[in-house]
């Protein structure tokens, strides 16, 4: 009869419903089983696909590069003169920046800026940052090169990358071809610096930092480089493309940077620090990574703060020992090939893919294939919703249900003011209070439902913003579907241990400055996994451990 | 020989001249002027460009300026040449004055014209991308702009056509279609007058800057980028300076050129139908000299040179925020001379940039005497800004508007809607210290608008497709399949 007469029919859509209701554990067990095992499958060749270059103006590999056969003595002089500034302070340094780049004919600006990345530390810095104006350009687009001077990490000075980007712009001086016009930045902090300066660029200049003086039009790409410490030999270059909030660069770009690392200059190149073998393990352990640095959604280097822009921005970072098989003129050649063929854009990258997951360097995972994986999780905690009873106290559960998220929007709002404890006693009186209301059977039944129908949806809904965030989410939200059902002790211990924010306190190593960081990677990086975890997961957690306890 | 005789012979009849001022400009730039003049009495004159003369019949504009400009005009270069009246805004620009009571068809049908006469597109210059003004005398001005329009070879040898001795002598001879692409800013500018019926007069310049550096790197037959090690001179005084270690000083090095290497390829011929002074090139010492001896003529390159200071910089940015729909556009005035200045700023917005009037402020060191705006129509007119205003001595005054982004129709969209929308340069006016009225362009700026992934209609298709094929299976299975009636067999249940 057909599958369209049985869902037509009354008795057919009911029996549906019943097949639902009945097995409704089974069937979400099904879904969270294969959700979450569904990224090992990506790994697999038959579900990836390998890359390719969509923007056909880009040609990469297609022109000699030249930098190093006459530039190299400039090159080691610049390492040099990078090693004394170290010594110097801020200000002889920015001179020193100042004159190379003024000595090639290129103007510089500089931008003063303070950060509070932890409640007693504040950071000043300048960036400075010159603009090569192409020749018969006329200051409509332009493409960036970014060094930063230290890590945030541990204060490591980028000997190689601000050493070949000086080198690089008295280099390309001498280059009539540029279509648009080029800016060198040294940001003073990997992190802190380039979001300043990218924030200034795109008009907003919030307190401590000031506005820019110059600015170039369109940047149409970026391309960090990363060449910290001392040495001046690598074996690879790692190339990051990843933004906030899983946010990521056109894979073009990102294709064409491996494809002139790899088969032009020859050197070995690898993503997100992964092994670059072909074996299903290597490909799991870099989608993992690729993941795990999404959901998190701070920068995960120079070039994040600009792709929020629609700035596609890539960092290139050397990989190996001391005694590598490359040196620095290999990495600049390595950028001047990427430069050159970003040079031949003739509008802005779009071509190609602005979500994947990339298993290797050469194999990518379209949304298409990845994204079923949060999202049959959410269609999970929504099925579960099946067997609420139908009772008058339904407006009841939905007014508790939608109250203890508001709450939790509320305390997210004044998370930046409260201290750790407060924020978590916020959340822990929470549960007895509600555990006490939820003294009948049945509106137990309902809150625990609307609950977790609330989590399929906004789960649903980060996946397709976020969907590393959305995945990492819908996994750890799953045993909230099975601690009520437990005995009340295990059932207890299980929430304990899967308390969200705690989980991300302890993935970020937070710590102590567990409220600042969240307000701040939220009001300075524009990050939402900290209001996505106080104000989603955590008011879903505080439900679930009250059913839990009542 | 009996050829260019002939054309001499002609030329008495008829005022033609050209000539070309070398300049120097800092970091051994060179600033090349050429100017070419035709004017003729009779309208039949053999002289005066067939084209122009056909261009002037079929309009009844009195006066049409058209200006193809490439590249920006850097602030350490000084003033612009010609006081800046010459120079338009990066792309092409049009200016027309028309008899009073003249139609926009009119001038319709003037760009198409010029958009032959030059190979440029001139034609898109459509009624959404010009504006007009009636003037005191009742003459109505014409003002069209096309950013997008990219300045090349294909436009500089229907230009050199119409000079007196086209590409085959003379100036126009030296200038190659090659010589465009090793260039920093170039201009080319066409005026043509009319003065009653009988009076015609052609005026051509091409006006541009070389980098003289960069020229002789490439003309040496090395590698673009490459340099010469002996051309490097190490900083003395540092401690590592080894074989393969050495800090490169950089500066521009006193230099001494011959014309002949930037031209080499020029043959340096006088046009003989210039019938003006025989002393055409006007050398950076200061001294007229015949082409023929220009040739050899030395100029030496002062790496110190300063030049004379401008009295007015301006600064356009266009800042487009997260926010998809809004922009916002800021024009710094910044005055360098010791008395106020008064500026007048007229910018054309295509009409999918409406300017908000409410956000129309001046900050800094300088007040807004008038501000008129022509307002714009949807897909019809552009909006037009005209704004006065005067910044204080040593000041720096920021006009700031923000502007909304409106979203195009399907079809509207060029073909290359991911590169951004060419919004035209800024007109800006002023006296300056000496009493001269002088102009200047901001650089032009690119808006990118929200553009739909235009490979979306081909999912749509599919999947209604797919959603089409299922609807008519099960509505087809219903009508046409009927359930059998169920019958008792013997010897069965049920």
């Amino acid at each position: 009869m057909g599958l369209a007469a049985y869902v037509l029919r009354p008795e057919g859509r009911r029996q549906i419903a019943q097949i639902l209701e009945r097995h409704r554990l089974h069937i979400a067990t099904f879904l969270f089983v294969v959700g979450l095992l569904w990224p090992l499958g990506l790994a697999d060749d038959r579900v990836n696909e390998p890359t390719r270059i969509s923007e056909n103006a880009l040609m990469p590999g297609q022109v000699q590069t030249y930098f190093g056969s006459g530039d190299f003595k400039a090159l080691n002089a610049f390492r040099n003169e990078v090693r004394l500034w170290q010594a110097g302070d801020r200000e002889s340094r920015l001179d020193s920046i100042e004159g190379i780049l003024a000595a090639a004919g290129i103007a510089t600006a500089r931008q003063h800026y303070s950060v509070r990345p932890r409640p007693d530390v504040v950071i000043n810095g300048t960036n400075i940052y010159g603009i090569l104006h192409a020749p018969r350009g006329d200051t409509t687009e332009s493409l960036a090169l970014l060094a930063s001077w230290t890590r945030d990490r541990d204060g490591v000075v980028n000997e190689g990358g601000v050493a070949i980007l000086l080198g690089l712009a008295r280099y390309f001086k001498r280059w009539g071809l540029w279509s648009k016009d080029l800016i060198f930045i040294v940001p003073e902090h990997q992190e802190y610096g380039s979001q300043v300066w990218a924030d200034a660029y795109h008009g907003e200049t919030p307190g401590g930092s000031d506005s820019l003086v110059r600015r170039a039009g369109l940047i149409q790409a970026a391309v960090d480089l990363e060449f910290y410490g001392q040495d001046n030999r690598f074996d690879d270059i790692d190339v990051a493309y990843d933004g906030p909030n899983g946010q990521l660069s056109n894979l073009d770009l990102v294709n064409s940077a491996i494809h002139i690392t790899k088969h032009q200059v020859g050197i070995g190149a690898t993503v997100q620090h992964g092994r670059e073998e072909e074996t299903w393990k290597g490909k799991v352990s870099t989608l993992w990574k690729a993941l795990r640095s999404s959901a998190v959604g701070v920068p995960t280097g120079s070039h994040s703060p600009l792709i929020p822009y629609r700035v596609d921005a890539i960092s290139l970072r050397v990989k190996g020992k001391s005694d590598g098989m490359h040196d620095d003129a290999s990495f600049g050649r390595v950028v001047e090939g990427i430069v050159r063929s970003l040079n031949n854009l003739l509008e802005h990258m779009h071509a190609s893919y602005f979500f994947y997951l990339l298993p290797n360097t050469h194999r990518f995972v379209s949304i298409a294939s990845y994204l079923p994986a949060a999202l049959l999780m959410a269609t999970g905690q929504s099925v579960l919703a099946m067997g609420r009873p139908t009772k008058d106290s339904d407006m009841l559960a939905v007014g508790i249900v939608l109250a203890t998220h508001a709450l939790g929007a509320a305390i997210w709002q004044s998370a930046n003011r409260a201290s750790n404890v407060s924020i978590a006693m916020a959340y822990v009186l929470q549960i007895p209070a509600l555990s006490i209301l939820l003294n009948k059977q049945a509106l137990r039944s309902q809150v625990d439902a609307y609950r977790s129908l609330a989590l399929g949806l906004l789960l649903g809904m980060i996946s397709a913003l976020n969907f590393s965030l959305g995945y990492v989410l819908a996994a750890g939200t799953i045993v909230f579907a099975y601690a009520p059902r437990l005995p009340r002790p295990a059932g207890i211990v299980v929430m304990l241990s899967a308390c969200p924010a705690l989980l991300h306190a302890l993935a970020t190593k937070s710590g102590e400055n567990f409220t600042y960081l969240a307000a701040f990677d939220w009001s300075f990086y524009h990050c939402w996994t900290p209001p996505t975890i106080l104000a989603i997961a955590m008011p879903a957690w505080t439900l679930a451990f009250a059913v839990v306890l009542s | 020989m009996l050829v260019f005789g002939t054309l001499a012979m002609l030329s008495l009849l008829v005022e033609a001249g050209e000539h070309l001022q070398i300049e120097r400009l800092p970091r051994n730039h060179l600033r090349f002027l050429a100017t070419f003049e035709t004017a003729v009495e009779q309208t039949d004159s053999a002289v005066f460009p067939y084209q122009v003369r056909q261009l002037l019949a079929r309009t009844i504009a009195d006066e049409v300026d058209v200006r193809l400009t490439r590249g920006r005009w850097r602030d350490a270069w000084g003033p612009l040449p010609r006081t800046g009246s010459a120079v338009g805004g990066t792309g092409a620009e049009v200016q027309a004055r028309f008899p009073p009571g003249s139609s926009r068809e009119a001038w319709i049908s003037l760009v198409n014209d010029l958009s032959s006469l030059l190979c440029a597109s001139m034609n898109y210059i459509d009624s959404t991308r010009s504006y007009n003004t009636t003037q005191s005398d009742g003459r109505v001005a014409f003002f069209g702009a096309l950013p997008t329009e990219s300045v090349c070879t294909e436009n500089l040898t229907p230009f050199l056509k119409l000079t007196p001795c086209r590409d085959q002598a003379g100036v126009g001879e030296l200038i190659k279609g090659h010589d465009l692409a090793g260039m920093d800013w170039i201009n080319l500018r066409l005026v043509v007058h009319r003065k009653g019926a009988e009076k015609l007069s052609l005026l051509q310049t091409i006006d541009f800057v070389v980098d003289v550096e960069r020229q002789m790197l490439t003309q040496r037959g090395g590698l673009p980028g490459s340099q010469r090690a002996e051309d490097v001179q190490c900083a003395p005084d540092k401690f590592y300076t080894t074989d393969v270690t050495c800090l490169p000083l950089d500066q521009p090095h006193e230099r001494r050129i011959v014309l002949t290497e930037l031209f080499p390829d020029g043959k340096f011929l006088r046009c003989p139908m210039s019938s003006k002074s025989d002393f055409e090139v006007l050398l950076p010492s200061g001294d007229w000299v015949p082409l023929q001896d220009a040739r050899n003529a030395t100029i030496t390159l002062n790496p110190e040179l300063s030049c004379d200071a401008n009295d007015l910089f301006v600064n356009r940015d266009l800042v487009i925020a997260r926010s998809a729909l809004h922009g916002h556009l800021s024009t710094t005035f910044t005055n360098a001379s010791p008395s106020s200045r008064q500026v007048r700023y007229v910018t054309m917005l295509p009409w999918f940039m409406r300017p908000q009037l409410q956000t129309f402020a001046v900050s800094g060191n300088g007040t807004i005497e008038s501000t008129r705006l022509i307002q714009g129509k949807q897909r019809n007119r552009p909006f037009v800004l005209d704004t006065s205003l005067t910044v204080a001595p040593g000041g720096e005054a920021r006009l700031t508007f923000d502007f909304e982004r409106t979203l195009l129709r399907f079809a509207e969209y060029p073909p290359d809607a991911n590169r951004g929308f060419d919004i035209p340069a800024a007109v800006v006016r002023y006296t300056d210290r000496n009493g001269d009225i002088k102009e200047l362009r901001t650089t032009g700026a690119l808006l990118p608008l929200p553009t739909p992934d235009f490979s979306m209609p081909y999912n749509v298709i599919i999947l209604t497709c797919t959603c089409i094929a299922l609807i008519f299976g099960s509505i087809f299975n219903l009508l046409i399949r009927f359930p059998a009636r169920h019958v008792a067999l013997p010897g069965r249940d049920s």
